[in-house]
């Protein structure tokens, strides 16, 4: 699953207030999510959560999944 | 001595193979290895032999820098940190004592009365392309992603002659695996290699030296004060802009096709850029593995590193990492105001899309033509500054072209210029790409997304063996007339 704050930030950055997704979506699913978004949605994430991404793990993220991943391990960790 | 000359056509690269494979033969692919790295010297050498005093140190500096990265980055980060630090400062600073000492003394004697005495510095050809590849390197050691640190094999990744002067801007990662498993190339690599190689070698010789006939006397015209008329500024941009297009992409093909015949794949460096859609697309089809380079080691982390700017942190980036790239190409204001240029088209492209975000698509400008026009009539208008001798040049000609100096005048070139313009790009709008023709892919990590084959897709048949080795034929017969590579100034 993902996080209701997750999904809420991709709405605001996104600005597509009935965005759904899941594990498996990846940016280009979703209309608007180029590479600058991206790294927008990324900066809002690290805002919503309070923590600190390397700009080498985020080049490896693939899907929603794995940035739900890593925000967890930087939560918990 | 360049890719088009007889001297490396008809003396260096058959010798190079020649010895390359023999040792492949004798199942000595090290050797094999260790003898294209010399060779790659060797040819480095026959444009300035100091050439070789400076980039061999500067490789020993790399790979002593990474071995101390890799050994202290477990237990003293720290260290590794100030190992990558030094590594970046010797390699940056080698460049811009090299290719931006002068600049920096000149502006510095305009700003103040001191007159500084500065001894000709030497600059060796492909230095800008070298320091990107090595910093990547650097990089990717400290991050941890380097498994191989293999002397020869790093040393032949940055000295590997077909990218040696003028890119592409390869990853390590990408070409020492390959280095790794040399092995005799397929039959049918080897004759794409000659057929692209051909190809780059007709793009350039054929077309950009055509195009840069009518280019060059228009720009010379209005460095020397002649005002060009609507016909002659839009006639000198736009076949400057075929020049380029073609002469990089030329070399390009021919860097490419050249490392095929030792089984190597390099990155592909263009993907039709003058059909980009908008700007953003423009940057992921021209020169490719520059703006690779600059986004995921400059713009990325920049905008990281600057999140407390909120909002503003993109378009900050943006801007600063286009004039850092304008930078890149040479120490001119012209190509700083080019840089400039970029960057604000990126932001505009960017601050657009953000204000869209949300609108359904369907009718999305970008789908209809007014986007690649807009594009291509931007980064055209850009040239003018990429080009000209100076600004006041380039602003003539942006004169020009809002027509301020009349439709039409004096200058008799300005028809043909037109003309050539027109034709040149007429192939780069609508023509195949030459890497699509030989159905060419880079090494994975940059491999472009599938696509049906074009309309003349190039097989290993005896037709196509007969028209490439006329259009080699022809093209060598011209070698006597051509001029130097644009981006061996870079």
């Amino acid at each position: 699953m993902i996080d209701e704050r997750l999904q809420a930030a991709l709405r605001r950055v996104l600005r597509l207030p009935d965005l759904v997704v899941d594990e498996a979506t990846q940016a280009h699913d979703v209309p608007g999510w180029d590479s600058l978004s991206h790294l927008e949605v990324l900066l809002e994430v690290q805002r919503e959560y309070g923590v600190r991404f390397r700009s080498t793990e985020v080049i490896r993220l693939k899907s929603v999944g794995d940035l739900q991943a890593l925000v967890r391990a930087k939560t918990q960790g | 001595m360049p890719f088009h000359s007889y001297g490396f056509i008809l003396l260096f690269l058959p010798l190079a193979l020649a010895g390359f494979h023999l040792l492949l033969r004798l199942r000595a692919p090290r050797a094999a290895l260790g003898f294209v790295t010399l060779a790659s010297l060797a040819l480095y050498a026959t444009w300035d032999v100091r050439y070789v005093a400076l980039v061999v140190p500067l490789i020993l500096a790399d790979l002593a820098v990474a071995h101390g990265m890799r050994a202290s980055a477990a237990r003293h980060p720290g260290i590794a940190r100030g190992l990558l630090m030094t590594g970046l400062a010797i390699n940056l600073g080698a460049l811009a004592y090299c290719k931006y000492a002068g600049f920096f003394v000149e502006n510095l004697e305009r700003l103040t009365d001191f007159d500084v005495i500065l001894h000709t510095v030497v600059l060796p050809i492909g230095i800008s392309f070298l320091t990107f590849q090595k910093i990547a390197f650097l990089v990717d050691v400290y991050r941890g992603d380097v498994e191989d640190l293999d002397w020869l094999r790093y040393a032949g990744f940055v000295l590997f002659f077909p990218k040696l002067l003028s890119g592409p801007i390869a990853y390590h990662g990408e070409l020492a695996p390959q280095l790794a498993t040399l092995a005799q190339p397929a039959a049918r690599n080897v004759t794409a290699g000659i057929t692209l190689f051909t190809f780059g070698l007709a793009k350039k010789v054929l077309v950009a030296d055509w195009v840069a006939g009518y280019a060059s006397p228009l720009f010379d015209a209005a460095a020397q004060g002649a005002p060009l008329d609507l016909a002659a500024s839009w006639g000198a941009v736009l076949s400057y802009g075929a020049e380029i297009y073609f002469d990089f992409s030329g070399y390009t093909d021919m860097a490419l096709g050249a490392a095929l015949l030792f089984g190597i794949r390099l990155p592909v460096n263009f993907d039709a850029p003058y059909r980009a859609s908008d700007i953003a697309d423009f940057w992921r089809r021209w020169h490719m593995t520059l703006s690779r380079f600059l986004r995921e080691y400059l713009f990325v982390p920049l905008s990281f590193g600057t999140h407390w700017l909120g909002a503003a942190s993109i378009p900050f980036s943006l801007l600063v990492t286009m004039l850092i790239c304008g930078l890149w190409h040479g120490p001119r204001w012209t190509f700083v105001i080019w840089g400039a240029l970029h960057g604000a088209y990126l932001v505009v492209h960017y601050v657009w899309n953000r204000s869209r975000r949300g609108v359904r698509r369907e009718a999305d400008v970008a789908r209809s033509p007014f986007g690649p026009v807009l594009t291509f009539v931007a980064v055209t208008a850009a040239w003018a500054f990429f080009r000209a001798a100076d600004v006041p040049t380039a602003l003539a000609i942006l004169k020009g072209m809002a027509g301020l100096n009349g439709v039409a005048g004096s200058l008799t070139h300005s028809d043909g210029a037109l003309f050539a313009a027109f034709g040149a790009l007429l192939l780069a709008w609508f023509g195949p790409t030459t890497q699509r023709i030989v159905s060419y892919e880079g090494p994975e990590q940059s491999r472009p997304s599938a696509k049906a084959r074009p309309w003349i897709a190039w097989t290993p048949s005896p037709a196509w063996a007969i028209s490439v080795g006329c259009l080699f034929a022809v093209c060598v017969m011209r070698l006597s007339r051509v001029t130097e590579f644009i981006y061996f100034r870079f």
